[in-house]
């Protein structure tokens, strides 16, 4: 290499040293601008490609029946979308897509042209597709008909307990019943997930944000079977009797729950409201709908005068020649009863007997135990829309007012505060607190027993048996008899409240007609009342035979033990004309004469959860054993228990044993030795 | 042509040394020279025949040294990624096992729905109709409990 050759080389390679160096600036400033300049942009740009976050969905929580029939739960379902610009032919896909779902292609198509102009990627052709319409669609084989997983609330029973159970918008959100006032325990709360996702967006990498809380589980006091009687039973009334509304509750009455709780007219929470009258349909009419209670009401009265009177079921009262004249105001029976024994003032329905007592009990202290039978508040039952009904102050009675309150009327109350103020006379004398929900099941499986309310006492128990003697003589010889059980003593108390019409300010020969009972009478098992409204006929006759019918069926599907022999059941006898016309105030009446014999008081176990799957509390079983046959009998007659009686001597065995709590109609069999 | 070669010319200078002797040899008559002629390689044979190997343990050493240090980096970046593609295989089980749950719990709401239809009492009722089924008289059910006979506290 010769030396003239030397300064063409070291130029070339400063030349490329510099171009070398000008390239790793460049590089350099590139790098610069993009990790230093743009860094927070492009980062957020390569965590949004890396990393994905989605909800975790907390599914609604089912609504069961006492038994873990489902009453109420969410199913999924697919929903249909599109994404426009990948769409050929917006008109052809519209004609499709409308033939097919049966919507309205003109529309479809405008919504379709709508998202291409605005470069939208995801338009909705249908949500929530039934199946049919989701196989048909999916069979088109269109890869640009896209699917989303949704969710619907689906009610598999239909009516069944529709009224409390209610139903939910298009999004599942509660809007009547126990889905609204559970809306937010049903619903849970939707989880946060972030997930790092490799280049087919696939996950591989999970960081749960938010933990999801997926709705509970509710359990209800509700028994499906009893309730589909009900609802059966009513509507066949309101039916026969073209009776617009009615509504029905079985309560058990030691404890409160609500066994069956049905409303008429129907309706099926699948179907969506088409017309406003569907809304009407909605209405739970045995909580938020009060009417005037009328005879029913005596029950009220009659036992706030064996509890602030001396009077007694044999005490005779005055009916007079069959017209009271109240402050010149003229109350009829229909008839001239005469003297006539408490018992067969109830049994027989007699208004002026009625006010009678209550004149003697006085207005304070009707008032007094108006108000502590629950009227004139509400009761507490977690539903929504319950009214309390309506009491007037004492302040506000004319002088007249306590002939009308002692009849039922000048007041209102619902189907539900009857049913629970008949189940204090039936449990012994505390009004129980309704109870709805026995539990929920917390995603996790852990169930979680709802605390039975305790109630209040409102009447001694000797008045409660009292009363329910009173209230078997209806069943057996008064204005009631149609609400007779085969196997099973029963009371109860019908009522037939005329309704007065707004426009001519008259009464109309359209009554409220109810009636409200329970069986067997000796450690109830169960409390129904029944009303139906507009009825043209009276509560014995409209009202009691649904009482007698869901009576016998609840009866039986809750296996209580026939306390009356078989043999003597006798076929129901509709009450005649006279008796009908007996229930209605103002209306005349006629005497039968007392039978029955009243028994002493059953004390039973109340505000206490039962054992096991039991269906009712009742009185716990006292120790007979070492005692004499004389002190068994005495016990027993306190206690009010049954007994069956073996051998001579001692009380040496018993069953049940000493603490168990007594089904009803069952006795204690005491073996006697020396 | 932009060859490897020339790249080297250039940065050489080669093709300007090239050049000169042209203008040279022109000058001179001599023949042409061929490119970089300048330039050769000279091998000198080497007989390693009578070499003896020395004994160099330190060389072994270091030689078994290097090989377990290399194995040890290659295990030590081994366990230090084993948890990543473990977490990603991991993670992709996870989701295949999601979406397996997923759609379990759908077919499973399915089945409920459709086992609380079946078992509604409406259904059973029209079955029972159906079937022509019907209740039977209270004299012809037999209550499971003791005979009432022998009640005393009864007040009927």
């Amino acid at each position: 290499m010769g030396p003239h050759l030397e300064p063409h080389r070291d130029r070339r390679v400063a030349i490329l040293t510099g171009a070398f160096l000008l390239w790793a600036l460049i590089l350099a400033g590139r790098l610069v601008y993009l990790q230093i300049w743009r860094h927070h942009e492009l980062a957020a740009t390569a965590r949004e490609q890396h990393n994905g976050t989605e909800t975790i969905p907390a599914p609604r929580g089912k609504i069961l029946d006492r038994t873990g029939e489902i009453l109420a739960l969410s199913v999924p379902v697919e929903s249909a979308f599109v994404d426009p610009r990948n769409v050929d032919d917006i008109d052809r896909a519209a004609d499709l897509l409308g033939s097919v779902l049966e919507l309205d292609a003109q529309r479809l198509q405008e919504r379709l042209a709508w998202g291409v102009e605005n470069n939208k990627a995801f338009v909705w052709v249908k949500r929530k597709l039934t199946e049919e319409e989701a196989s048909r669609l999916k069979a088109l084989g269109q890869d640009w008909i896209r699917f989303r997983r949704e969710s619907r609330r689906v009610y598999p029973k239909g009516p069944t307990a529709a009224h409390v159970v209610g139903t939910v918008d298009f999004e599942e959100n509660g809007n009547g019943g126990l889905e609204l006032s559970l809306d937010e325990e049903l619903r849970g709360k939707p989880g946060l997930v972030t997930f790092l996702r490799d280049s087919r967006k696939r996950g591989v990498e999970f960081h749960v944000l938010v933990e999801p809380r997926p709705g509970a589980d509710i359990r209800l006091s509700i028994d499906e079977r009893i309730q589909y009687v009900a609802n059966r039973e009513l509507e066949q009334a309101a039916r026969a009797f073209n009776c617009p509304t009615g509504s029905l509750v079985v309560v058990n009455p030691h404890n409160g729950e609500i066994l069956a709780m049905s409303s008429y007219p129907p309706f099926d929470p699948n179907e969506p409201v088409r017309r406003p009258e569907d809304l009407a349909s909605r209405t739970n009419q045995a909580i938020s709908v009060p009417f005037e209670p009328g005879s029913v009401f005596k029950v009220v009265t009659l036992a706030s005068a064996l509890e602030t009177t001396d009077l007694k079921p044999d005490s005779p009262i005055d009916c007079g020649p069959g017209v009271l004249v109240l402050h010149g105001r003229p109350i009829r029976d229909i008839h001239a009863y005469g003297v006539l024994p408490m018992q067969k003032v109830l049994a027989k329905s007699s208004n002026i007997g009625t006010i009678r007592a209550a004149l003697r009990v006085g207005e304070p202290q009707l008032y007094e135990y108006i108000r502590r039978f629950g009227f004139g508040e509400r009761t507490g039952i977690p539903l929504p829309g319950e009214s309390p009904g309506v009491v007037h102050p004492l302040k506000r009675w004319h002088r007249t007012s306590i002939g009308s309150i002692a009849m039922g009327h000048e007041l209102s109350a619902t189907t539900l505060q009857l049913a629970l103020a008949v189940s204090a006379i039936a449990n012994g004398g505390v009004l129980p607190k309704p109870r709805l929900i026995l539990g929920r099941q917390a995603p996790d499986g852990a169930y979680r027993e709802e605390p039975v309310a305790a109630g209040r006492r409102i009447l001694k128990p000797e008045t409660a048996v009292l009363m329910r003697r009173m209230m078997e003589s209806v069943v057996l010889e008064g204005t009631g008899r149609q609400a007779r059980l085969a196997g099973f003593t029963s009371g109860g108390k019908t009522g037939s409240a005329q309704i007065p019409d707004p426009v001519t300010r008259r009464y109309t020969h359209r009554y409220h007609a109810s009636f409200v009972g329970f069986a067997p009478v000796q450690n109830p098992v169960i409390v129904v009342a029944v009303t139906l409204n507009w009825a043209p006929r009276y509560g014995g006759v409209v009202a009691a035979p649904v009482f007698q019918r869901v009576a016998r069926e609840a009866l039986r599907i809750l296996g209580a033990v026939p306390d009356i022999p078989l043999e003597e059941i006798e076929p129901d006898a509709p009450p005649t004309r006279q008796e009908e016309l007996a229930d209605v105030p103002d209306a005349g009446k006629q005497a039968v004469s007392p039978q029955h014999e009243l028994a002493r008081v059953a004390e039973p176990v109340l505000a206490e959860a039962p054992d096991g799957p039991d269906y009712f509390v009742g009185p716990r079983v006292p120790d007979f054993r070492g005692k004499p046959l004389r002190a068994v009998l005495a016990e027993s007659a306190r206690s009010g228990i049954p007994v069956q009686l073996e051998g001579s001597g001692l009380a040496r065995r018993q069953d049940p044993e000493p603490g168990a709590v007594l089904a009803a109609g069952q006795r204690v069999r005491i073996v006697f030795a020396p | 042509m932009a060859t490897l070669a020339t790249l080297v010319d250039w940065i050489t200078g080669a093709k300007a040394a090239e050049g000169a002797v042209r203008e040279t040899a022109m000058q001179d008559y001599l023949c042409r020279p061929l490119p970089n002629e300048h330039l050769f390689f000279w091998v000198r044979p080497i007989d390693n025949s009578k070499l003896k190997a020395e004994a160099a343990p330190e060389a072994s050493r270091a030689c078994v040294r290097s090989i377990v240090a290399c194995l040890l980096a290659v295990v030590a970046l081994v366990l230090a990624l084993a948890p990543f593609a473990y977490n990603l295989l991991a993670g992709y089980q996870i989701r295949t096992l999601e979406a397996e749950l997923e759609v379990i719990r759908q077919e499973l709401a399915l089945l409920d729905k459709q086992e609380a239809e079946l078992s509604s009492s409406a259904r059973l009722a029209r079955l029972a109709e159906a079937e022509r089924y019907v209740d039977p008289e209270p004299s012809e059910l037999v209550p499971l409990a003791p005979a009432p006979d022998g009640a005393v506290a009864m007040t009927r």
